[in-house]
């Protein structure tokens, strides 16, 4: 019992010494931004606070928080199951897009099924477009090895312009002027759960996804496999794990959240897919992964935060003319100061806790460390 | 006798550890003094703090009487200090001529000036009688050659120390004479040499002074002709120590792995497999000798299933395995211990417990199905750090924390668990220190009585004639000679690793 | 499609698609630098960026397109030098800091061009580099106008490419880089200053790269407009692992996606009946395919993308 107790008191430490790494960053970041806003004239203390009664002072605010935060927490977490597995997947706008592609075409090209199962088709074939989208580049980096880095981005790039031409003629809608498909019936839209908000069934779906992602990644051989996958290949290989069968699998998977964040995004929110419908979800989705450590719990808190960054930003940016691009400014320097407090922790950790093991060690013929 | 080198109090801490505590070391002119101890006693600490490459927590040097700050490399080359490092530091993708002058490269105008450097290595070369040639690609060059190389660059640079760092581990029998040789000529002309180690043998031939570090004190400097090897022994490890393995008669059984005429592409020319054949019977340890890079590791991994074999079989127990997955191989028995603790035999950042699964971690009992049943799993890791002791500050402490000789322990205890009848190990005593290498050869001894078939992959002779009932020796991807444990001795090894064949020798005899 | 075959319309594309190529290029030999010290600068693209939007808002100013490319350079270098420091001093993964400094590259760069000059009809234009014809030379038939009427900034492209060739291979400076790109160990103990070697070459990267950047609203659009990098430095990456890490090989893998940009603006010029989504995907489409066909054990510098610590035990 001894030995529970103190682990958990020693976790305890940890996870104080890492709220307070990010409660400086976000503090440091805010305050950096603050100067940016200064720059241009206005007030930071009025931008904060129009950022706060943006979100908070109403309940469409934290409606539209919620909205915000659930495709970066959706894309998040298939991000993080990548980068669990040691891969870096940027090729969530991309994967979004196709999923939500998908969704809408075959939501509204089939007619006369019943609501459920139709809706269990639009989430699975949003799910496999965006894992073939994924997997395209997990199977090359497992078989040629190329950098998936740079192949999931070029995929973005292919992706927008598909989307862009299919809004634009064969999926436009025919009733009106806009780049944009026809609208998805109205009993297939996801149900409100906050009334006179925008918020709907998605968070929870992520919510549960998030469950799942947890349970996959710490209970089963699964996501076993793709730790080891991820800190040490040639070990894996000795241990009997198909790498390469992983790597592809892993980036499909990621793909796959991708694509059902894209269809949640169509079905809860804007009932078609137009030119333009994802702002960079998926380099923020990276951003949410990091600040949440990759685990399932961190990401939700980070995706809310994030969440209300953007909404924040929207405001400032009608109340105060203050460009809402600042939120990029703001969370990359979040980011960037919470991952240099991180390393450093980390490198302050590995210099004092081997001479402890040293001690705990010592026994009649001194084992001592290499 | 002038004093070239003098290291006072030394003392370096990493956090709380202390890699060397209050060490003081004396080095005389044309003098070759050796640093004596076990693995992680903290010689190579030392040598790297007099090199520039770490600062000392406290301490002074002094080079020919003056006191001296050494902050970097360059500054410990400009006091005409060199170091050959135990692990090579040259730039494979490089050539010889750019390996010496890296960092002291001769320039005309901008450009790089190679002709001087080249015919001045040539010249070193020549009056040391050292074979190398300035325009091969380092990555291309043997083990012993490209030591050399490492030779010519503090040559190069006019040192008067010469700091080597375990240099003979890499060389067949031979190869270690010549060395020595040029070690004796080069203190015969004046330059100093620390010649660091952990062998006894060694020590006693070559070194006129020992200085014995023990878990980073420094416990006694002794002239050698003065010292005997149990004495040093004891001075290093602090206790007796006992250098005869006892070793049951076993009778061996039924031939249990089977290799037939094997051809296996390897990393370079030297170590691709060329016909391969040879068995190994129930209740025997085979033991392969040969420098490192003539095969053994392709043959092992051509075994475990890590490498692809393009001609031959192996058999195991009458199944063929050729070729098939790690998998496959390990559901017919076959277990390793691979040669890189680190990054192959465990995942360096899981904990103990999810390493001690990493071979059969999708096996009854520890998962069921799909999930990992982790109270099993804890258990069974338990047993193991009890059995084996294994000395760790908990099972959820991760791997990359425990000391070498813990971590093979632990892969040894795994790999040991899953009840093989043929375990290959590769190495399994490399950089451990005596208790740690005494318990691995105790455990090994002891599957070989309960009928276990042993392949036993080291660059220690002392441990293969110790511990094999037959040898096997490899140079250049093929089998040179198969001898008994009562016909081997070191010559006849040494000339079978330099690539002589057993029928070439008796065909010499008859 | 008779027109395609017209001399023309050939000579203008070729010339077209070395002056489409630069930005590129200049990304990619400074990548090679960065990439052969061991730094895997994945913030090009970000790099790139300011750099256009320091050069835009320096010749916007002061109408001088040479203190305007001089503003690209320093954008670039001083990005470049944040990824330094903390990639190198700090010891920060590599890869997400690079990501990370491209997100506050978009940030930065959009933020205040919205500040300064807000959502207008017609965007603010700048002054572009004129064409200047090399005497004689410019009259060779077909060869002439594509080689040797271009603008300035294409003649110093060929200068860097040469002397950035001889740099690497021929002298002192280019030994050390690659052997800290090798096995920066080895390096040190030669001593060989390890941080020394990778700050430069990192910030000559970034410089390269901004003054690459710099081209595109300098020399190409005669504006600026958001995220106006559109991926290039990424396409630069991609093309430094084409070229092998070498400054000639890349040089040509750099003109073939010049190529592709500059065709698909003519295709679309045409009034070609292809949508012209399918024309922007061109670029893109062509690195994923040099990707699959770069060879598969094509390596680079063996300790790329590793920080390097002296004390690690």
């Amino acid at each position: 019992m001894n030995n529970a107790t103190s682990t958990i008191k020693k976790n305890w430490q940890i996870m104080k010494k890492e709220i307070v790494t990010i409660l400086l960053s976000i503090l440091a970041a805010f305050l950096i931004t603050g100067f940016f806003i200064k720059t241009i004239g206005a007030s930071p203390l009025q931008a904060f606070l129009a950022l706060i009664s943006g979100i908070f002072g109403r309940i469409y605010g934290i409606g539209e928080m919620l909205v915000k935060a659930t495709p970066l927490l959706i894309i998040g977490l298939g991000v993080a199951i990548a980068f669990k597995a040691g891969l870096t997947n940027l090729g969530g706008d991309g994967q979004f897009y196709m999923g939500a592609l998908a969704a809408v075409w075959v939501g509204t090209t089939f007619s006369g099924i019943p609501v459920f199962i139709h809706i269990v088709l639009i989430i699975i074939s949003a799910a496999i477009a965006g894992a073939i989208w994924g997997g395209i580049a997990g199977f090359l980096k497992a078989k040629l090895n190329t950098n998936e880095i740079i192949m999931t981005i070029m995929m973005n790039y292919v992706a927008t312009y598909f989307v862009s031409y299919l809004v634009h003629n064969p999926l436009k809608d025919p009733n009106g002027f806009l780049p944009q498909t026809r609208q998805i019936a109205s009993q297939l839209q996801l149900p409100q759960i906050i009334p006179n908000t925008r918020s709907n069934l998605g968070i929870l779906i992520g919510l549960v996804l998030a469950v799942v992602v947890y349970i996959l990644l710490s209970k089963t051989i699964w996501g076993y496999r793709i730790r080891a996958v991820g800190f040490s290949k040639k070990a894996s290989v000795y241990a009997g794990i198909n790498t390469g069968l992983y790597t592809t699998a892993v980036m499909a998977v990621s793909g796959a959240f991708a694509g059902v964040a894209g269809m949640v995004e169509v079905y809860g929110i804007h009932y078609r897919v137009l030119d333009g419908i994802s702002p960079d979800y998926g380099f923020t989705a990276m951003v949410v992964a990091l600040l949440g450590r990759l685990h399932p719990a961190g990401i939700i808190i980070a995706s809310l935060f994030m969440g209300s960054l953007l909404v924040g930003a929207n405001s400032m940016q009608v109340s105060m003319k203050v460009p809402s691009s600042i939120v990029y400014i703001t969370q990359s320097l979040v980011i960037l100061l919470i991952i240099i407090g991180r390393s450093l922790e980390g490198k302050r950790q590995q210099k004092v806790l081997p001479s402890k093991l040293v001690i705990s060690m010592k026994d009649k013929e001194g084992i001592v460390n290499e | 006798m002038k004093t070239i080198l003098k290291m006072q109090g030394i003392t370096k801490q990493f956090g709380v550890f202390k890699a060397n505590d209050d060490i003081d070391l004396e080095v005389n002119e044309g003098e070759i003094h050796a640093l004596l101890g076990e693995n992680g006693a903290g010689k190579s600490t030392l040598m790297n703090i007099l090199y520039g490459l770490y600062s000392p927590t406290s301490g002074e040097i002094f080079i020919k009487g003056k006191k001296v700050t050494i902050d970097s490399p360059l500054k410990a080359i400009d006091l005409g200090i060199g170091m050959i490092h135990q692990h090579f530091m040259l730039i494979p993708a490089f050539t010889v001529l750019e390996n010496v002058i890296l960092g002291s490269e001769p320039t005309k105008r901008a450009f790089l000036d190679l002709q001087e450097a080249r015919s001045r290595i040539i010249e070193l070369a020549k009056r040391h009688s050292l074979r190398v040639d300035p325009d091969a690609k380092v990555s291309n060059l043997s083990v012993g050659l490209q030591q050399q190389v490492e030779i010519i660059k503090a040559l190069y640079r006019n040192a008067d120390l010469l700091i080597l760092d375990e240099p003979t581990g890499v060389l067949t029998p031979q190869e270690n004479v010549e060395l020595f040789e040029t070690l004796r000529s080069l203190a015969k002309n004046g330059h100093s040499i620390i010649f660091i180690s952990h062998k006894l043998d060694e020590v006693l031939e070559i070194s006129d002074r020992v200085s014995v570090l023990r878990r980073g004190k420094k416990i006694a400097t002794v002239n050698t002709k003065d010292v005997s090897k149990q004495e040093l022994a004891r001075l290093m490890v602090g206790r007796e120590v006992v250098f005869n393995v006892n070793k049951e008669p076993v009778v061996p059984g039924k031939e249990l792995l089977q290799i037939k005429d094997l051809h296996v592409t390897g990393e370079r020319l030297a170590s691709t497999l060329k016909g391969i054949s040879f068995s190994v019977r129930e209740g025997e340890i085979v033991g392969v000798a040969g420098v490192d890079g003539n095969g053994q590791t392709e043959l092992i991994e051509a075994i475990a299933g890590l490498r692809k074999v393009e001609s031959g079989q192996i058999i195991v127990n009458g199944v063929d395995i050729t070729n098939k997955s790690p998998k496959e191989i390990l559901e017919q028995k076959v277990c390793l211990i691979p040669e890189d603790r680190k990054e192959v035999g465990s995942v360096n950042k899981f904990n103990l417990a999810e390493n001690a699964i990493l071979r059969n971690h999708c096996k009854k009992p520890f998962a069921n199905k799909l999930f990992i049943n982790f109270k099993e799993v804890n258990r069974h890791t338990d047993n193991l750090i009890k059995e084996y002791d294994i000395r760790a500050a908990g099972k959820e402490m991760q791997a990359n924390l425990l000391s070498g000789g813990n971590l093979q322990k632990l892969i040894l205890a795994r790999e040991i668990n899953m009840k093989p009848q043929v375990l290959l190990a590769m190495h399994p005593t490399r950089g451990l220190d005596v208790g740690a290498i005494e318990f691995i050869q105790k455990k090994l001894l002891e599957q070989r009585s309960k009928g276990i078939g042993i392949l036993l992959v080291s660059t220690e002779l002392d441990e293969i004639m110790n511990l094999s009932d037959r040898i096997i020796v490899m140079c250049n991807g093929i089998i040179t000679g198969i001898l008994e444990q009562k016909d081997a001795d070191i010559e006849l090894i040494g000339r079978l690793m330099a690539g002589e064949t057993l029928s070439e020798l008796y065909e010499v005899v008859s | 499609m008779s027109s395609f075959l017209n001399q023309v319309f050939l000579v203008t594309f070729l010339a077209a698609s070395i002056r489409m190529a630069v930005p590129i290029l200049l990304a990619a030999i400074g990548e090679i630098f960065a990439e052969r010290a061991g730094i895997s600068n994945i913030n090009l693209e970000g790099q790139m960026l300011v750099g256009a939007f320091g050069a835009f808002l320096a010749t916007y100013y002061t109408n001088s397109l040479l203190l305007g490319t001089l503003a690209g350079a320093i954008s670039g270098a001083l990005l470049a030098l944040l990824l330094a420091y903390v990639c190198i001093t700090l010891k920060v993964d590599q890869i997400i800091t690079g990501i990370t400094l491209n997100i506050f590259a978009t940030g930065i760069t959009s933020f205040i061009y919205r500040a300064l000059f807000g959502v207008t009809s017609l965007p603010p234009a700048v002054s572009t580099y004129k064409t200047i014809s090399i005497p004689i030379l410019g009259k060779i038939p077909f060869l002439g106008p594509i080689l040797f009427e271009q603008n300035i900034l294409v003649y110093i492209t060929v200068i860097i490419f040469i002397i950035a060739n001889i740099l690497l291979f021929k002298t002192k400076p280019g030994l050390r880089i690659r052997a800290a790109g090798e096995y920066p160990r080895a390096a040190e103990t030669m001593g060989v200053n390890i941080f020394e070697v990778r700050y430069i070459s990192t910030m000559i990267c970034g410089a390269l790269a901004g003054i690459g950047g710099a081209f595109l609203p300098l020399g190409i659009l005669g504006g600026f407009v958001e995220k106006i990098s559109a991926g290039r430095g990424f396409i630069a990456l991609a093309i430094v692992i084409f070229g092998k890490w070498s400054p000639y090989k890349a040089l040509g893998a750099g003109l073939l996606f010049g190529a592709a940009d500059a065709l698909q603006l003519r295709l679309q010029a045409m009034g070609m009946q292809m949508p012209y989504q399918f024309l922007l995907m061109l670029p893109y489409l062509l690195t994923i395919f040099a990707m699959v066909f770069t060879g598969k054990n094509t390596v680079g510098p063996a300790a790329v993308g590793k920080p390097y610590d002296r004390e690690e035990i």
